[in-house]
């Protein structure tokens, strides 16, 4: 797992059962060692480094809105019912995050929530949500509509 | 990654976390995003990606004769076994028709391969077709076949089957030419342009034509030990066994009946494939009787599922033996198997748990020989990428 900044960082005492993250906007936030423990690259520091425990595990990728709805998250044990609140915006932060922190259950989970959410979507909805720049000619892209009118039928409305 | 900005667009590898868990009727439409979309959806490592992360055990593929207007055509359509299972006539809607000589060899990770024939005096000949239902992709024709029809006497008939070879990534589909002495057997792979010859051994009774795939192997009915002079009246217990051929050694064995079989059944049994494990259905007495050999090639796996008398399954035996009921779907949650029975015309729900018929119903008109095949939506290619 690389350090980042070449920081020394630390952990905070697992006695103490939490830990001091420090966010890509310069936020301390205690978090509970058993959310921090799904977070591979933090775990892998704190269980090799039995170091100094008052300065913050810097998490220079993530922001505190982005790490607030993760640990709200894991706490709801990855409520459906929660995620759903979540703006376009978030899922993708949350999935960025995911993947920079190395939870695999979150990934996953997150993962599956935009898939579902890009069932029945038009190809307009897809580029917009992804920021994606279409790179076919006019006359490539009516090419394969045509050899595949069946998958654009019975869309949602965008 | 030193922005503290989330990234406009994706990175590729998070792309892929997300699409392939999107399903293939979505992503055939996603082609048309953007160049790269479109070259992902055929990517071998995408597509292999994508059938891990698909449910297995969801789908079937259920095919049927349709006779219109005096013409019998085949019928294939993939379904959901949660709506068969509660809906049986209704839940047949999207269906793909083909020509009536056409038939299914099997069915392996949403590749589908179909055969076809010609049959002259004094020559027939055989070739297949890759489809995947799915991506609605159809393969060109194989090499063709050729046999003389005076060759094949009874009770030595050739056979077919159809499977995938994991180690070296191929689907096959395998030829058991099998005359009075020797039988021959033959591959051909997807994408070759020929049928190879793989070895000779003993010729053997046919009693099952199409091959039943599970892990790697086709598998067979067999007699091995039986003589040319071949009636199923005489045959005892210990000739019957399953010819077996992996794919990946091009080798082959013989796999055991259950222990439980102690009789030899009134008619020859029948040999699918039922959630992935080999299944053998049989009569035996007044009873319908269903074996599942859980885990491949260990004889002491083979498990009762079911054993029904038919007056229970309220099929009523007039003449003889009813024709023996094809098992449609299992679903080991809800305890219940969707068997279609011919002597009645219908779909029968039997719980197995309490022992009783949940519901039955009557096929569409029209609609007859159901039988099903394990299915998954897949995007695998018909052809070599």
């Amino acid at each position: 797992m690389q350090k980042t900044e070449g920081e020394e960082s630390k952990a905070e005492n697992e006695e103490v059962k939490q830990v001091t993250l420090m966010t890509s906007d310069g936020v301390k936030m205690k978090v509970e060692i058993s959310i921090v423990y799904e977070m591979e690259i933090v775990r892998s520091f704190i269980e090799v480094n039995d170091a100094d425990h008052s300065v913050p595990f810097p998490l220079p990728n993530v922001s505190s809105h982005t790490l607030d709805l993760i640990i709200e998250l894991v706490k709801n044990e990855y409520d459906d019912e929660f995620m759903k609140t979540f703006s376009h915006d978030e899922l993708k932060e949350v999935l960025v995050a995911a993947n920079y922190l190395n939870m695999k259950t979150l990934l996953d989970f997150i993962a599956t929530a935009i898939a579902n959410l890009l069932e029945k979507k038009s190809v307009e909805f897809i580029r917009n949500f992804f920021n994606i720049v279409n790179d076919f000619t006019p006359e490539e892209e009516a090419e394969i509509r045509k050899t595949n009118e069946w998958v654009f039928q019975d869309l949602d409305e965008d | 990654m030193s922005s503290s900005q989330y990234p406009s667009v994706l990175p590729q590898e998070l792309l892929v976390e997300i699409l392939s868990r999107v399903p293939v009727k979505d992503l055939m439409r996603f082609r048309c995003i953007s160049t790269w979309w479109n070259h992902l959806v055929f990517d071998p490592s995408f597509v292999k990606l994508h059938l891990q992360r698909s449910s297995r055990d969801t789908h079937i593929l259920l095919t049927f004769r349709d006779y219109e207007n005096d013409e019998s055509r085949y019928c294939a359509a993939p379904c959901s076994t949660q709506n068969l299972i509660h809906n049986p006539s209704s839940t047949i809607d999207v269906c793909h028709r083909f020509n009536h000589d056409c038939t299914i060899l099997g069915v392996c990770n949403g590749l589908v391969c179909l055969q076809d024939s010609y049959r002259g005096d004094e020559f027939e000949e055989y070739w297949v077709r890759f489809w995947n239902p799915s991506t609605r992709v159809m393969s060109d024709d194989s090499p063709h076949i050729r046999i003389r029809s005076s060759h094949y006497k009874y009770p030595y008939l050739f056979m077919f089957g159809f499977g995938y070879d994991d180690w070296s990534g191929t689907y096959q589909v395998v030829f058991l030419d099998n005359k009075s002495q020797k039988m021959e057997v033959r591959v051909y792979s997807l994408g070759e342009t020929c049928w190879r010859n793989i070895l000779t051994c003993d010729a053997f009774p046919t009693l099952s034509v199409h091959g039943a795939y599970v892990c790697g192997s086709v598998n067979w009915l067999a007699l091995p030990r039986s003589s040319s002079r071949y009636r199923w009246e005489t045959v005892t217990i210990n000739e019957l066994e399953i010819f077996s051929y992996d794919l990946n050694n091009e080798r082959c064995s013989y796999l055991s009946m259950p222990d439980g079989l102690s009789e030899v059944p009134p008619d020859v049994p029948v040999l699918e494939v039922l959630k992935g494990c080999l299944c053998l259905s049989h009569h035996q007495g007044t009873h319908f009787v269903v074996w599942l050999m859980r885990e491949f090639g260990a004889a002491k796996s083979w498990t009762l599922l079911l054993n029904v008398n038919y007056e229970d399954l309220r099929i009523r035996v007039l003449h003889g033996l009813p024709t023996l009921p094809v098992i449609l779907c299992w679903s080991e949650n809800d305890n219940v198997v969707l068997l279609a029975s011919y002597d009645s015309a219908e779909f029968i729900l039997y719980n197995m748990r309490d022992n009783r018929i949940e519901h039955h119903e009557l096929f569409n008109d029209d609609k007859f020989y159901f039988f099903s095949y394990d299915y998954v939506e897949s995007l695998v290619l018909p052809r070599l990428n």
